[in-house]
């Protein structure tokens, strides 16, 4: 018999067997079989799928490591970057809080025209008490304008540059501010000190002035338009020899922590040394 | 920087940083940071144009002092430096602005000002002089001499 014959008889047993014992695995004949077989071989099974779980779980991970460290990179990246965002979204929120309140400040005093300004530096010297704004004389800003804020009198322009100018603060050892207290209508001088209050000189023996006393600009000398806050009494200096008593003035506006503040565009002062 | 504040100070970093540069790296080199210094702190100044320039000159001058003397590697040096320059700044400081009309009170400005800050600025100075050194090393890597 030719090699080729074998081959094709052996290819027709097989097929023959294959089919019959599809036959008989259709009518449920080879079921015990099957059973028993794996009966036998399932312990086995079992033996080498547990014994091949740690090895698949380090192939696994040798094979994820590359992945993971991607996607840890990615993550760090991603929480970076929200993290940069949610600084930024807290900023603008105080940001805006801080503009909607000068806004409602802005509405509460219509006959003021008043223009925001953002506070871009502060005096380096421990001996002078004055900030940079960002707006100047191309937004419209002279020396001698008020600078406000919704809580009170800030100062005044002291400087003007095309686009910044210099605000002295009430603080300042040159400012001068004729003021009254509210309460008695008692009228004095507020100047600056090296210290954080200011202090109200000049008011007559015979006024009362108590803690608490809220002070406000007066108007006189046309510096400053009438009754705008500069602060509140914290202490009352008074000896009975002196013409005048003085009080300590907290001012209304914490200068440190400023970062807005607005300037009075429609008030003509009067003439004010530009530094 | 200026708004910072230790204790109710706000240190002068710059003349804290000029003082131990000259210790560190000489007069010369002071001197430039002084200029570069002072010109950007002069620009948000109220105070006469130069003003901060010539402190800090006049700071980086007194330190240079402190290289040139028989206790240049004690401890206390650079304490003593700091001290000396925070007082001759701020002395200088007063003089200048009353001279300017600015109105700048000596003895008040002693207790209030110039005090806290020498304390404060003694405080910060291992912390500068450490950046200093570092800053140093980096220009000039130390070198093992045979």
């Amino acid at each position: 018999m030719q090699p080729g014959h074998r081959t094709a008889i052996a290819i027709a047993i097989v097929l023959t067997l294959v089919l019959a014992w599809l036959v008989l695995d259709g009518l449920g004949v080879v079921n015990p079989i099957r059973d028993t077989l794996t009966g036998l071989v399932s312990p086995l099974q079992l033996v080498f799928t547990r014994a091949s779980a740690p090895v698949e779980h380090v192939l696994g991970a040798m094979r994820s490591s590359a992945h993971l460290a991607q996607e840890n990179e990615d993550l760090r990246e991603e929480l970076s970057a929200l993290r940069s965002q949610c600084i930024l979204r807290d900023e603008a929120l105080i940001e805006n809080e801080d503009l909607r309140r000068l806004l409602d400040f802005k509405s509460a005093v219509p006959n003021y025209q008043l223009i925001a300004a953002e506070v871009i530096g502060r005096d380096p010297s421990s001996y002078l008490r004055y900030l940079v704004i960002d707006r100047g004389a191309e937004d419209g800003i002279r020396v001698g304008m008020p600078v406000l804020t919704d809580a009170g009198l800030v100062g005044r322009i002291s400087r003007v540059s095309q686009s910044a100018s210099q605000v002295m603060l009430l603080s300042d050892t040159k400012s001068s501010v004729s003021a009254y207290i509210q309460r008695s209508r008692a009228t004095g001088v507020v100047q600056g000190e090296l210290d954080v209050e200011l202090r109200m000189r000049y008011i007559v023996q015979n006024e009362t002035v108590i803690v608490g006393d809220v002070v406000l600009t007066s108007g006189l000398g046309g510096s400053f338009p009438r009754r705008l806050v500069i602060g509140q009494v914290v202490e009352i200096q008074q000896n009975d020899m002196d013409v005048h008593q003085e009080a300590l003035v907290m001012p209304a506006v914490d200068a440190s922590r400023l970062e807005t503040v607005l300037v009075l565009l429609n008030y003509e002062p009067d003439e004010f040394p530009a530094d | 920087m200026s708004n910072a504040s230790i204790l109710g100070v706000h240190p002068n970093v710059l003349l804290l940083f000029t003082a131990l540069w000259v210790l560190q790296r000489g007069h010369g080199e002071g001197l430039l940071v002084a200029l570069v210094g002072g010109v950007i702190l002069d620009v948000s100044s109220a105070a006469p144009f130069g003003m901060t320039i010539a402190l800090l000159g006049a700071g980086s001058s007194l330190a240079a002092l402190g290289r040139v003397n028989v206790f240049r590697g004690a401890w206390y040096l650079k304490f003593l430096v700091v001290a000396g320059a925070t007082i001759l700044y701020n002395v200088l400081s007063v003089a200048v602005l009353r001279g300017a009309g600015f109105q700048a009170p000596l003895w008040p400005a002693l207790g209030r000002i110039v005090l806290p800050e020498v304390f404060v600025h003694m405080l910060l100075t291992p912390i500068v002089y450490a950046l200093v050194r570092v800053l140093c090393l980096r220009l000039e890597p130390a070198t093992v001499e045979i």
